[in-house]
């Protein structure tokens, strides 16, 4: 699937949400809020629950500068979903509610004999969050919330390794963890007026800490010894997340929101993958060198609910990228990039809802990694359709 | 405000979609720049042939940097490229006769083994003369003195003065230089890369019977006036070309494998021993008392008098053609290692002086008319002293493991050639104002496991 948004950081957490360009943080509109904002989720009208899917479709190019050769990827589809419920007194101050969600996520593979087959060829990094989350309405104005974020994953990185068998193939490295950490999402909202809201959220970094993993050496008999087999121990610094919200609803029928996030990813530097038992090729490590820095989102989204059987939606974000020209890697191509989407939805009856977006990014980087001197240019197109169902208690 | 909303979104995915499904293509223009690829020659030594583990075999032919090069300048109106293959199945030949190397497992060690044992001799009794003129002129063994001289494959010369690399693939073994052959086909681009010889063969013997080329003498005697020729003869034909100089040949795996101080001693019985045995030596300081732990052999050195050895110092190359199973029993120890596996500092020294003269020579006659200078002996320094990392791959010059030489220890492996190749395409693009795609590093490999 590629990434989306910002190095691995997903932002599909709600059908609805993508609809309008995935803003949202200052205007509560299902269960979903209980991720977006959970300072949001006690000003919900009705309890409910709500199951979202998205479609993950991405084909992506590496035209190398030196030798004008264009690689391309063999990415698998991937699904990234979120399923959320909320309940407690509507009328009440008090509400809760449990979000179950993707937040990080990578998938790319490269055809075989790629560039990258050396640094990266295939990676898969999957997480999936479960966050039971408590609202409080503080007064008709203001509410605060807070979830905690219990986070499991899953990575495979492949690479090729530079020693060859006797038939002139190259050996291979796997490295297999999971992985898992915990995480506050917290998030005020604040009300001042019947037209104007406003939001401020903050999820704070996630280390996600390996367990079990093994790093698997496929290599000829005579330099196994060289390349053993065994445990590995790592961890990974996911990015404490900022954001700053406002909708404002000039008429009845419309809702205009716009927000910008701060993604801290100065944590995200050296990936050390210590190898539990004995050195490889003489190191006690395998170092992935990231130096990502600060990305930036920026989105403005429009909602049309002219109070019948159906909704509009329309949106657009621009992400400034946390990784340098200097960095890109063939794991994670990222860029500075405007992504337009689409949404609508059908309300069947009171209880229940169909809303279906649509997402498109488009990547262009140019890039020379100095760790790697790969050197080339990352072209990615993601289409990223969605479905979620809402059921109203 | 609905309809405006409506064509806003009509209007982004149309572009959108049309984004998605359109291919971007980064992909630069290629250009032959103010050069013509049309008949490139390729003229040299076995670096040029695509010479490997010790041997001229198909594989290794197949990837030599000409070969590679040639295939990137079909891209800019490059013609065939023809070179005299051996069959593809056989272990090859080397200069000694023997056949390729291949790493194998002796006694549960990884070492170098011959292929076979003995080199393919129907290489050098059957003629490819047939299917030349071969745009890969590179001929294993040949020097810039050697590769003017006419009669340079005949037979009738007797053993030693003639190549039977050579004489395999020229129409005309009894009067044809290497030269006359490259230029008879009236090549439009030319490549040299030749000097190697004129001081490895001292290198490689240990200073021990062939003599570095002087700078001085007539076309087939000294280096320059040779040179000179060789370039001449290219340059008549009005072709253009690059030209390259030559490494720093010590070092290659061949003189860095082997420590100097490769004598370890285990136990205090040894120690003793040896003390004994080289008091003499010691008293006169031409051995440092052993200890436990690494010491530094002993070689033969004629310049000792009477006694016509000492101990190597730091700095001083012991060869990979070192019998080393004998360093284990006893060689360098209780017998000294004979000159021809040793580069003592003086010859270190004269190996030295010898290769930066030729390369002012190469450098000057580069820049007197205008051809693409290739700077090998930066780039093998770089890559020895730093080492490579390309797409995230290390290269360093390494024996076996570091992936740029093959099993001989001198010449290069399939993933060397496309480096070397490309330091030839660089160095065209930037004089002939060329935009030569490079060779793909990423499928080609080092030395191979059993």
């Amino acid at each position: 699937m590629g990434v989306f948004a910002q190095a691995y950081q997903l932002n599909l957490q709600g059908t609805r949400q993508i609809g309008k360009g995935s803003t949202g943080l200052a205007q509560p509109t299902d269960a979903t809020s209980l991720f977006t904002n959970p300072g949001s989720a006690a000003f919900l009208d009705e309890n409910g629950a709500t199951l979202g899917v998205t479609a993950a479709i991405s084909k992506g190019t590496f035209t190398d500068a030196n030798t004008n050769k264009v690689y391309k990827t063999d990415n698998p589809l991937k699904t990234p979903f979120n399923a959320s419920a909320v309940f407690g007194d509507t009328e009440g101050k008090w509400r809760y509610g449990i979000t179950i969600f993707t937040p990080f996520g990578s998938t790319n593979k490269w055809k075989p004999e790629s560039f990258g087959r050396f640094d990266v060829k295939e990676i898969s990094l999957l997480t999936i969050s479960v966050q039971p989350t408590v609202s409080y309405k503080i007064s008709e104005q203001l509410g605060i919330g807070v979830g905690l974020a219990y986070t499991y994953g899953q990575v495979d990185i492949r690479r090729d390794l530079p020693v060859q068998f006797s038939n002139s193939a190259f050996g291979e490295s796997q490295i297999k963890s999971d992985a898992n950490g915990f995480n506050v999402n917290a998030g005020i909202y604040y009300k001042p007026s019947e037209k104007v809201a406003l939001a401020l959220t903050y999820r704070s970094p996630l280390k996600m800490k390996s367990s079990g993993g093994t790093v698997n050496f496929d290599v000829p008999a005579p330099v196994q010894g060289t390349f053993p087999s065994q445990g590995i121990s790592a961890s990974l610094p996911l990015p404490q997340i900022f954001g700053l919200g406002v909708s404002y609803q000039p008429h009845e029928h419309w809702v205009i929101n716009a927000e910008g996030y701060l993604s801290d990813w100065n944590d995200y530097d050296i990936i050390d993958i210590k190898f539990e038992d004995e050195p490889v090729a003489g190191s006690t490590s395998t170092k992935l060198i990231r130096h990502y820095e600060n990305g930036y989102n920026f989105r403005v989204g429009v909602e049309y609910l002219p109070g019948k059987n159906y909704e509009l939606r329309a949106g657009i974000s621009y992400s400034m990228s946390p990784i340098k020209d200097k960095y890109m890697s063939p794991d994670v191509p990222d860029a500075n990039r405007i992504n337009p989407a689409i949404g609508g939805s059908y309300i069947f009856s009171e209880n229940f809802r169909i809303d279906a977006a649509l997402l498109m990014e488009f990547i262009h980087r140019e890039s020379h990694n100095v760790v790697t001197d790969i050197d080339g240019t990352y072209n990615f197109d993601l289409i990223l359709p969605s479905v979620g169902l809402t059921y109203i208690f | 405000m609905k309809t405006y909303l409506k064509y806003f979104i009509v209007v982004l995915f149309s572009v959108g979609v049309f984004t998605a499904c359109t291919e971007r293509d980064e992909t630069f223009t290629v250009s032959k720049g103010n050069a013509d690829f049309s008949n490139y020659v390729a003229f040299g030594n076995s670096l040029t042939a695509g010479y490997a583990d010790n041997a001229l075999y198909y594989d290794a032919q197949v990837v030599s940097f000409p070969n590679l090069m040639a295939e990137q300048l079909e891209e800019v109106g490059g013609g065939d490229f023809s070179q005299p293959l051996v069959d593809p199945g056989s272990v090859g030949i080397g200069s000694d006769g023997n056949a390729r190397l291949i790493l194998g497992v002796v006694d549960g060690e990884l070492s170098p083994v011959p292929a076979a044992p003995q080199g393919d001799m129907s290489i050098f009794t059957t003629s490819v003369a047939g299917e030349g003129p071969f745009n890969n002129m590179g001929v294993p063994g040949a020097t810039v003195t050697t590769a003017v001289f006419p009669g340079y494959g005949n037979p009738a010369n007797g053993e030693g003065n003639f190549n039977p690399f050579f004489t395999r693939m020229t129409t005309d073994p009894a009067n044809a230089s290497m030269l006359s052959d490259a230029v008879a086909q009236q090549p439009s681009f030319f490549t040299v890369f030749i000097g190697n010889n004129d001081v490895l063969g001292y290198a490689t013997t240990g200073g021990a019977s062939t003599p570095i080329t002087p700078m001085e003498g007539g076309p087939g005697v000294g280096f320059s006036a040779s040179y000179d020729a060789v370039i001449e003869g290219f340059l008549a034909t009005g072709a253009k070309g690059a030209i390259a100089n030559i490494p720093d040949v010590t070092s290659t795996p061949f003189f860095t494998t082997v420590p100097y101080n490769g004598l370890v001693l285990e136990d205090q019985g040894q120690v003793d021993a040896l003390n004994d045995a080289y008091a003499p030596l010691i008293d006169m300081g031409l051995v440092a008392p052993f200890e436990l732990g690494p010491n530094g052999f002993i070689i033969e050195d004629e310049n000792i008098p009477q006694v016509g050895m000492r101990q190597i110092q730091e700095g001083e190359l012991i060869l990979l053609s070192v019998p080393q199973d004998q360093l284990a029993a006893g060689l360098g120890s209780q017998t000294p290692i004979p000159d021809q596996y040793v580069l003592t500092a003086d010859e270190l020294s004269e190996i030295k002086t010898a290769t930066e003269n030729f390369n002012q020579k190469i450098k000057s006659v580069a820049q007197a008319n205008d051809l693409a200078f290739v700077d090998v002996n930066s780039f093998l320094s770089k890559l020895d002293e730093q080492g490579l990392i390309i797409n995230g791959r290390e290269i360093t010059t390494e024996f076996v493991t570091g992936g740029a030489f093959s099993l001989d220890g001198v010449h290069l492996t399939p993933i060397g050639n496309v480096l070397l190749a490309n330091q030839f395409i660089k160095a065209i693009n930037s004089t002939y104002d060329a935009k030569i795609p490079q060779v793909d590093p990423t499928v080609y490999g080092g030395v191979v496991f059993p």
